[in-house]
């Protein structure tokens, strides 16, 4: 249906079939908002009725917990020894990945070469990985970022890759047409036209990278967030256990928020 | 599957030869022990061919196949029941939406922490890690599913008077079906995913705690083969439901 | 049978408010086949949905009978221009869908859907599915639909409009022998072509557009039972070209006023 959507509309429907009104959208974040609170509420109370606090601590405790966490050095110096491994990991994969990824998406012969290698490791769980890499290359900086950036390169290729589709084979022609050399194509109509890909392995690689963060400050447990968590877990002091997990799960969505941010402004001229 | 395999060398020689060279590589730079942590080829796959009998491997593999066996039906279920709540009422899409998108947009890893903090090292919190993973997706597919189904269907269910069971039963469902069985997919992938993981760091039980104990015994042609078994099962399976998803067209 | 008195629809289009259709006002008797005919945008099909109960509009009063209409109900059923079957059914469980919506025990449903396939000349193609007949034949498994729940009222949304021109004729002969044959159920059918409106219909509602309302009200002068041959009649040229030139001059004045 193609007509606008009614004022009113009295026969009952068994799915809504208009676009939400402006009224509509008031609506969708109040019914949001009331249900993120009853889930807060609820845990609160539910930790009250709880006999020991010990593996479900309150909502207030934790909120204490980690305001206190964010007056404490420890803590700062802690993400920072872990925001290393994470931007060299999530650095080299980009530069390494996406030209690879725009090698890949020109060249059918080195798209077949590389797909039995990709499709394996886009299956395998990176995590199986990381044995191998503590055995080649310890369990210093370099095994660490080592992890970042094999979480984040498969990808990180494969979207590049994908991306390379949406260039306008016109405007390849018509640069050839003007006599343009490889280099420039390569500036002025390839890499143009395949950034939205790029951008969005970007996005998508940052996301594999924080996973890969994540799970390298779990397995390699020595310095890092990584450390506080086990000090927490094993302290039982689960206030400060949740408020360290929580804050890893916000950074992660900040630095998706930051990339997903980037990604938009960078697109705006393909009009939407 | 030795059928898709042959399909395999068809379409792509060039994959075939690459593979072959890659092991050439490998043969040449283990030969010369490059490093520790490179065994032969020939080591490697020796421990291939005896972990497909070894014992101890497969309770590994059965703890692992169990967790999902569990977690994923329960995931299913679940995601199905809510994302065709959420299709269908507005009002539900609204609730459940914020928790939607952290659960697709967060590093769920983070809270396997939590999770094995809350529901110890047992069969049950990695059950739970398997739900926490593959629910979100599944959730999503399904809603996008039911929310995407022509809206000319249900005008004419609605003129010839069906009520809302039967609406669903032969118009929601059967025109959800294609992004659901897509949910379905991505959801499996991710229970196999989430087991393994939790498995490594619980470090314990199953095939990533099988992984964990030969990485610290440095058994690297084990280790190895472990992984080519999770890989090369993780392809053949991925590569089955992809064929059940395209098969289900009816245009 | 069929009231309509000053029925208008407004709808709201980017926050302007927008009549489809302004004080539509006219009757149907029983067991009459009356078509809705206009220009594009005259709101025939938002008319047609409103006296199917789909939409409900926003002034003035629909009665069927005397009842207000108040939804979907069991005296109508609707044939829709892109026949809109479930293309994962096949072709006996689309023509029950209506009795299944109704309760109907199974037996008898395959057995009333199995009669209205026989009607419509589909016998034989039960178990095939949608995608394998052709269009002709999917607006016949929607049209055995529709009559398989006994409907008073037939609602018909310009169902040959997605048929070439050759199925088009055949269906529009088939249509009218179904419709003589059985007891003449009240139709109202919206089309965009006056030939196919002239030759089915008793009476012609001509409506004009921007706002959507009813301009005239024709009389199809020729009797029942009809035939294809009174497509080569005189008069039948002479009544369509008068509402050809009608429709000529909406369209023109339209344009104009919308310069």
């Amino acid at each position: 249906m193609t007509a606008p959507a009614p004022v009113s509309e009295g026969a009952p429907k068994t799915l809504p079939l208009s676009r939400p009104r402006s009224s509509g959208r008031w609506q969708r974040l109040i019914i949001g908002a009331s249900s993120v609170l009853v889930a807060l509420v609820a845990w609160e109370f539910y930790a009250r009725s709880l006999e020991s606090n010990l593996f479900i601590p309150t909502l207030t405790s934790v909120i204490v917990a980690f305001v206190d966490l964010s007056q404490d050095p420890e803590f700062w110096t802690a993400y920072r020894q872990t925001l290393v491994p994470f931007a060299w990991g999530l650095g080299t994969a980009l530069v390494t990945g996406v030209p690879l990824g725009l090698l890949m998406g020109r060249s059918k012969p080195l798209t077949q070469i590389s797909t039995p290698y990709l499709a394996f490791l886009n299956a395998l769980p990176i995590s199986t990985l990381v044995p191998v890499v503590v055995i080649t290359f310890g369990i210093g900086l370099i095994a660490r970022s080592a992890v970042v950036y094999l979480f984040a390169i498969v990808d990180i290729v494969l979207t590049t890759a994908a991306g390379i589709r949406y260039i306008n084979p016109d405007l390849l022609e018509m640069s050839d047409a003007f006599g343009a050399n490889r280099w420039t194509r390569v500036k002025r109509v390839i890499v143009p036209g395949a950034m939205p890909g790029i951008l969005a392995a970007l996005r998508i690689g940052a996301g594999r990278a924080v996973v890969g963060m994540v799970v390298m400050e779990l397995l390699l447990v020595a310095v890092g967030v990584g450390r506080l968590i086990s000090r927490y877990k094993d302290g039982f002091k689960s206030p400060e256990l949740y408020a360290v997990i929580i804050s890893l799960a916000a950074f992660g969505l900040a630095v998706m928020a930051i990339v997903g941010a980037v990604e938009k402004r960078a697109t705006r001229w393909r009009g939407e | 599957m030795s059928g898709s395999v042959a399909v395999f060398a068809k379409r792509m020689p060039l994959g075939v030869v690459s593979l072959i060279a890659f092991g050439g590589i490998w043969q040449i730079a283990a030969n010369a022990d490059v490093s520790p942590a490179l065994p032969t080829l020939g080591a490697v796959i020796a421990s291939f061919i005896e972990l497909l009998g070894d014992a101890r491997f497969h309770e590994a593999l059965a703890n692992t196949v169990i967790a999902v066996v569990i977690g994923l039906p329960l995931t299913l279920v679940f995601g199905l029941v809510i994302g065709v709540l959420m299709g269908m009422f507005r009002w539900v899409e609204w609730a459940v939406d914020p928790f939607l998108s952290l659960g697709l947009s967060l590093p769920l890893v983070s809270v396997i922490p939590l999770i094995l903090f809350i529901f110890g090292l047992g069969r049950a919190a990695i059950v739970v890690v398997v739900i926490v993973y593959s629910l979100p997706v599944m959730v999503l597919n399904t809603f996008t599913g039911v929310r995407t189904v022509d809206p000319d269907l249900v005008m004419m269910s609605r003129s010839y008077m069906a009520g809302r069971a039967l609406t669903i039963r032969r118009v929601v469902i059967p025109g959800a079906s294609g992004l659901v069985l897509t949910g379905i997919r991505l959801a499996a992938g991710r229970s196999l995913k989430a087991a393994i993981i939790a498995e490594q760091i619980v470090g314990l039980v199953g095939v990533g705690g099988l992984i964990q104990r030969l990485g610290n015994a440095f058994a690297v042609a084990e280790l190895y083969a472990v992984i080519l078994f999770i890989g090369l099962t993780g392809v053949a399976i991925l590569a089955l439901l992809g064929r059940v998803e395209k098969a289900h067209t009816y245009r | 049978m069929i009231d309509l008195h000053d029925v208008g629809m407004t709808f709201e289009h980017d926050g302007a408010p927008f009549d489809a259709l302004r004080d539509v006002s006219f009757s149907i008797r029983e067991g009459e086949f009356a078509s809705l005919i206009g220009p594009s945008g005259c709101g025939k099909t938002t008319l047609l949905k409103i006296v199917a109960g789909l939409l409900r509009q926003t002034s003035g009063e629909v009665f069927i009978d005397s009842s207000p209409v108040a939804g979907p109900g069991n005296d109508r059923a609707f044939i829709f221009q892109n026949f809109v079957l479930l293309p994962w059914a096949d072709v006996m469980t689309n023509v029950s869908f209506g009795l299944e919506a109704r309760g109907v025990g199974r037996e008898e449903r395959l057995l009333r859907a199995a009669e209205e396939l026989a009607r419509v000349g589909l016998t034989g193609f039960e178990n095939h599915y949608p995608h394998q007949l052709s269009g002709g034949m999917q607006q016949r498994v929607g049209i055995a639909r529709a009559l398989a729940v006994d409907p008073r009222i037939l609602l018909l949304d310009e169902p040959f409009g997605a048929l070439d021109a050759l199925t088009r004729q055949l269906m529009q002969k088939d249509l009218l022998a179904l419709w003589q044959r059985s007891e003449r159920r009240t139709a109202l059918f919206v089309t965009h072509s006056m030939d196919e409106a002239v030759f089915l219909s008793d009476r012609v509602i001509l409506m004009n557009t921007r706002p959507g309302r009813v301009d005239s009200v024709i009389d199809v002068p020729f009797g029942r039972p009809r035939t294809e041959d009174v497509v080569r009649s005189q008069e039948y040229r002479e009544v369509v070209t008068d509402l050809w030139s009608r429709l000529e001059q909406m369209q023109r004045a339209d344009m104009e006023t919308r310069g």
